[in-house]
């Protein structure tokens, strides 16, 4: 399973908000509560759509809301590499064969 | 099964329909197979008995939920919530229904292969037909797992 890298303080803001019931909020965005529920356990990021709706409903901006952790393991630095060599080949087979056309 | 939520209840639900549908479809067919196989001949006994297989997983699907949420209503006295489709839930559904189409894959395969080891046309098509139930196993399965772990 993917690593949520993202994660959010709806269960605290729901507090804050006269102890709002996770039900009540899934109405308010027009979700279920087990979407409210995963994404309060950091199983779930929401859509950006979701995101600015649970934001309107407590007055809040996306960034007060939802922070992104950013983490980089041995695998994503291997998916970096590969990415850039096989960007940097064709050009670097380009450049110099261009040369003696 | 009192603390989970309908999202999660539906797929268990699912689970035992589908088990109780094809089990009894199977046993069915075993009964009026002397019969209609005389009447009808192998390849199109299997045929039709495959074709209808899986319309009859949705309906039963369909008819079963009904009751299990009238019932379920009468029994705890509350009101049969609102299916609600949200993002997350049509997430869960496409990785479900791959997880299907995967499962069922893998045993046309497997049948296939035993094929060419020699098995006879009724075995592979008894293998076709377990298929297509484990596909469905693997779907309820992967429903259920979704939901409860996430994303």
């Amino acid at each position: 399973m993917q690593e949520n890298n993202i994660t959010n303080s709806i269960r605290t803001l729901r507090f804050l908000n006269n102890e709002m019931t996770q039900q009540d909020l899934a109405e308010k965005v027009g979700v279920t509560r087990q979407t409210i529920m995963s994404m309060e356990k950091g199983k779930y990021s929401p859509t950006l759509e979701l995101a600015f709706k649970i934001a309107e409903v407590f007055n809040k901006n996306l960034a007060d809301i939802f922070t992104y952790k950013k983490q980089e393991n041995k695998k994503g630095l291997k998916v970096r590499f590969k990415k850039q060599y096989t960007l940097c080949w064709p050009v670097l087979f380009n450049t110099h064969y261009c040369r003696y056309i | 099964m009192k603390n989970m939520t309908p999202q999660e209840k539906r797929p268990l639900v699912f689970l035992l329909i589908d088990t109780v549908t094809f089990l009894s479809y199977y046993a069915f067919l075993l009964t009026s197979y002397p019969n209609k196989v005389l009447s009808m001949g192998e390849l199109p006994f299997w045929g039709a008995s495959i074709l209808i297989l899986a319309p009859l997983m949705i309906l039963s699907r369909i008819v079963l939920y009904i009751l299990y949420s009238i019932l379920n209503s009468i029994m705890t006295k509350k009101r049969e919530e609102k299916f609600l489709i949200d993002e997350f839930s049509e997430l869960i559904k496409l990785r479900s229904t791959r997880d299907f189409n995967n499962t069922f894959m893998l045993g046309f395969m497997i049948t296939m292969g035993l094929l060419v080891f020699g098995v006879s046309l009724t075995v592979m098509f008894k293998l076709l037909f377990f298929c297509v139930f484990t596909a469905f196993i693997a779907q309820s399965v992967s429903e259920f797992y979704y939901t409860r772990k996430g994303l």
